[in-house]
């Protein structure tokens, strides 16, 4: 097995990379319930693009709480067609990773995606160079803000794309589950991990920092210029989501097993939600409250303070198939627990999502009643490699239907369905259920790869 | 066990630009529509789990371009070429491109077998997860898992669920013989742990016996054979420091950028269950490497057969077949080099396939390819090398090939997937203990 770096041997960030990078990477500005996100393509005029981004950089938030403002949160991300506009030669962007110059439109079969000419956002006639994110704590200061850069975008020559907004922040997503649960702890600015938080290399996220193998990756160099550091990768999806489909099947199978007690039907059908998510509505894990949710562990000091192997290796409480599980199949990859931590700890990203539209009321979701209004998550996440990070646990484990010896089951939540009839199953004593025909709730209606560089590197971009 | 499941490579020559023109052009055709191509379909080949032909140009453009069929087949060479050459003549339309292969040979089922034999090469390890598995049993067994699976997805759970397990074992059983009695349900003993503990006992006594046949030599033969010893220790010493002096001078690539991954080699991948790949890269010069590179291979393969039996390569569970082939190249006007080729079947993503690689095997993997050219930088023959996660990954892409035809006779399968339904299978119609018998419920 190769072993890799030691938690002792995690480089920190100084001071002044605190101070370089941007904020994004330590907070998801839950502080700021509301965010928007300007898309844009950048005018021919790469001049004119370099002096938006020179005004732009001065209100990027770093890191460093010194350096923020009161309120109101920017942050800004450019893909390598993006750079190219504002004039990085083709041969530093060529250093970046395939799959981010390639962008996730080519990725289709590897992400079971749908097809990238029916996207909505960054489809093959719209590329995405710029997204500017903007975080505020009220809905009036976002619309301003999102104003304001549309307006700076537009009158440098760039075509925005899209606005996307979102807010006021839940703590649920749409199908009712508490979102964002698991994330990995990344050293530099909180002192300690919570329980059940990973520690995990700062050049897992960062560039220009040791990774888990205790290696620098490659990273564009621009003359004496390392762009890269201080810099990560993010992912953007626009995921729409259909709460009604997904919980009318639910509560359909409910149905089918409970018999005719309402009550029964409806504890089955919160159980088996459950099931499929593999947590709680509460967040709560599976595995410390198999039965039924229990909010005494979904506090942050016990929502992730678990693993699955010894409580649980067999699924009979958190199915393999569950969505939760195989995001993060902590000690349960295979082989012994450490090992599989190990090597899973390799495949971790900061997820910092954000839900559009309305919430669709439970009762209506059950009764699968829809009402047609747009609902989903922006997907958000960033990792030093797209290919280890995002890609690999999309594809290698959520996506991939014989993930640890099953058969015919991509992930119920976001697997895509492959256009195959999908199965779950959920393990049981003494027979196993198996959950035939999960629907597709989750649709990914577009996004792209962008990279976050860092305020050093903005710099070094917009004076060309 | 140890007899069936064979490794075949065939080699050989294009006969000449147009005959690689119409290759390439077949070839595609085939791998365009595996089914139903005017060419040769593999689905018609007998006992056959996967196979591929590849075009293998050398990057120096020294060599010529050679074509390569790696099938991984069940019984004898012999047998099974013989009855391709009978059944599924078609297989001509790929092999008549080749240098020095005489038009409608297959006609001649003697000749072609001798001919196909004659560019066989030996594989120098070959490790396959299911050993001596047949391909007809897979699917059975497949089919068995699933004539299970449809008795207890019916509305009979309900009622099977309130019965003692040994009980619905038996119903199972029973209902799954009355619905398809085409099927082979029959139970098998499980020697694979007996196997392991006595492969290990052989070893260690051999091991054992060489040692002391080493210390006994000179007070039984003489003291002059005193020296034999002394030689293998001291050549086991200069062996090292050769290799350690060449590792502090090997150059390995370094890469400032990512390597352009070839459109023709990625559009075959991300496949939805299964994959594979082609690699071929140059052998660092000189005899030392390719003995190392022998014995290295001989040490592999033996584990492979014997101790790797089923299921995990040094904690791998995602291959099912792969081997890798020395080419040694003799050219008249061309510097003598030998090659290595790497075929791999596997299941998932290319990048779950290195990541395993590297996180799981990476000495193995080391031992072996550190001494091809270009890899990067390794300590003592296992270690360093494919821990350079990002470098052993650039240096993989580097030198893949695309695989111009691949056919898999398991497609939906993963190894996983074929493990656990020969294990049910084999469980389906015997009495089991609790402990057993409860996981088998659970497997199912």
């Amino acid at each position: 097995m190769t072993e890799g770096i030691t938690d002792a041997e995690i480089d920190l960030p100084s001071e002044a990379d605190l101070a370089d990078i941007q904020g994004i990477v330590y907070s998801g500005w839950t502080d700021h319930p509301y965010a928007g996100f300007v898309f844009a393509t950048l005018g021919p005029d790469a001049a004119a693009s370099r002096a938006w981004l020179d005004s732009l950089r001065h209100s990027v938030t770093p890191v460093a709480k010194r350096c923020r403002r009161p309120q109101g949160r920017l942050q800004v991300a450019l893909s390598p067609s993006g750079l190219a506009a504002l004039g990085v030669p083709h041969d530093v962007i060529a250093m970046m990773p395939v799959e981010a110059t390639e962008g996730m439109a080519t990725r289709q079969r590897a992400l079971a995606d749908s097809d990238p000419a029916t996207w909505k956002l960054g489809g093959p006639t719209d590329p995405l160079d710029v997204l500017v994110m903007v975080y505020a704590r009220t809905g009036e200061d976002r619309d301003a803000q999102v104003q304001r850069e549309r307006a700076a975008l537009e009158a440098a020559g760039a075509r925005v794309v899209a606005s996307e907004t979102s807010g006021p922040l839940v703590k649920n997503e749409h199908f009712g589950f508490a979102d964002g649960v698991s994330q990995p702890f990344l050293s530099g600015q909180h002192t300690r991990p919570r329980p059940g938080e990973d520690r995990i290399a700062t050049g897992e996220i960062v560039l220009g920092y040791r990774n888990a193998y205790g290696k620098l990756p490659i990273t564009p160099q621009w003359g004496n210029c390392d762009l890269g550091r201080n810099g990560t990768y993010l992912v953007f999806r626009k995921l729409q989501q259909h709460v009604a489909a997904f919980w009318g099947w639910v509560a359909d199978q409910a149905r089918h097993l409970g018999g005719s007690d309402p009550a029964a039907v409806d504890a089955l059908t919160a159980k088996l939600g459950a099931k499929v998510m593999g947590r709680w509505i509460s967040g709560a894990s599976l595995v410390l409250t198999p039965d039924h949710d229990d909010r005494a562990f979904a506090t942050l000091d016990r929502i992730n303070a678990f693993a699955y192997l010894d409580r649980d290796a067999d699924g009979l409480a958190c199915p393999i198939a569950s969505h939760a599980r195989r995001a993060n199949p902590r000690d349960a990859r295979g082989g012994p627990a450490e090992m599989s931590t190990k090597v899973v700890n390799r495949h971790r990203i900061l997820r910092r999502g954000r839900s559009y539209g309305p919430q669709l009321p439970y009762e209506a979701a059950i009764a699968g009643r829809d009402d047609g209004a747009q609902r989903g998550l922006y997907f958000i996440c960033l990792q030093a490699s797209i290919a280890r990070g995002f890609e690999f646990i999309q594809q290698t484990w959520l996506a991939n239907p014989g993930f640890l010896g099953l058969n015919g089951e991509p992930d119920p939540i976001i697997g895509g369905g492959g256009g195959r009839p999908a199965y779950l199953t959920i393990p049981a004593d003494p027979i196993r259920l198996r959950l035939p025909n999960v629907p597709a709730v989750v649709h990914n209606l577009g996004g792209g790869y962008f990279f976050v560089p860092s305020l050093a590197a903005l710099e070094r971009i917009a004076t060309g | 066990m140890l007899d069936a499941t064979q490794a075949l490579t065939v080699l050989a020559e294009v006969a000449d630009d147009r005959a690689r023109v119409v290759l390439d052009a077949r070839l595609a055709a085939i791998a365009d529509d595996l089914r139903g191509n005017p060419w040769f379909r593999p689905g018609e080949l007998p006992d056959t789990h996967f196979m591929r032909f590849v075009i293998i140009d050398d990057p120096r453009g020294e060599l010529p371009p050679l074509l390569a069929w790696e099938s991984n087949h069940d019984r004898a060479t012999d047998a099974y070429l013989a009855e391709i050459a009978r059944g599924v003549p078609t297989i001509e339309r790929v092999f008549e491109c080749c240098a020095g292969y005489p038009p409608g040979l297959i006609a001649d089922v003697d000749a072609w077998v001798a001919w196909m034999k004659r560019h066989a090469y030996p594989a120098g390890a070959f490790y396959t997860s299911y050993r001596g598995v047949p391909r007809a049993r897979i699917l059975n067994d497949r089919d068995v898992h699933a004539a299970i699976r449809d008795v207890i997805d019916g509305d009979d759970r309900i009622e099977l669920g309130g019965l003692p397990p040994a009980e619905i074992q038996r119903r199972i059983c029973a209902e799954v013989k009355r619905r398809r009695p085409d099927l082979d349900c029959s139970a098998t003993i499980d020697r694979e742990a007996q196997w392991r503990t006595a492969v290990l006992a052989v070893l260690a006594i051999v091991a054992l016996a060489v040692v002391a046949g080493l210390i006994a030599l000179p007070c039984v033969a003489g003291a002059g054979w005193a020296a034999l010893p002394l030689a293998l220790v001291v050549a086991g010493v200069a062996g090292y420091g050769a290799l350690r002096r060449r590792e502090a001078t090997d150059l390995a690539s370094a890469y400032v950028r990512p390597v352009d991954v070839v459109a023709a080699v990625r559009d075959v991948e991300d496949q939805v269950a299964q994959n594979q790949l082609t690699h071929l890269v140059d052998l660092k010069p000189g005899a030392f490497r390719l003995a190392l590179l022998w014995i290295v291979l001989k040490g592999i393969n033996l584990l492979a057969r014997f101790y790797f039996v089923h299921g995990a390569l040094g904690g791998i569970t995602a291959i099912h077949f792969a081997r890798w082939v020395i080419l040694r190249d003799r050219r008249p006007g061309v510097p003598k080099r030998h090659r290595l080729l790497f075929f791999s079947n596997y299941d998932g993503s290319w990048e779950s396939y290195l990541g395993e690689f590297i996180d799981r095997a990476a000495a193995g993997l080391t031992a072996v390819w550190s001494n091809t050219r270009g890899f990067p930088a390794t300590e003592r023959l296992l270690g360093e090398g494919a821990r350079d996660e990002e470098a052993f990954k650039q240096w993989t892409r580097e030198h893949q090939l695309a695989t111009q035809v691949w056919w898999s006779g398991v497609p939906d399968s993963t190894v996983q997937n074929i493990l656990d339904d020969l294990w049910i299978r084999g469980r389906l119609d015997r009495g089991l203990a609790d402990a057993e018998l409860a996981t088998w419920l659970r497997k199912l």
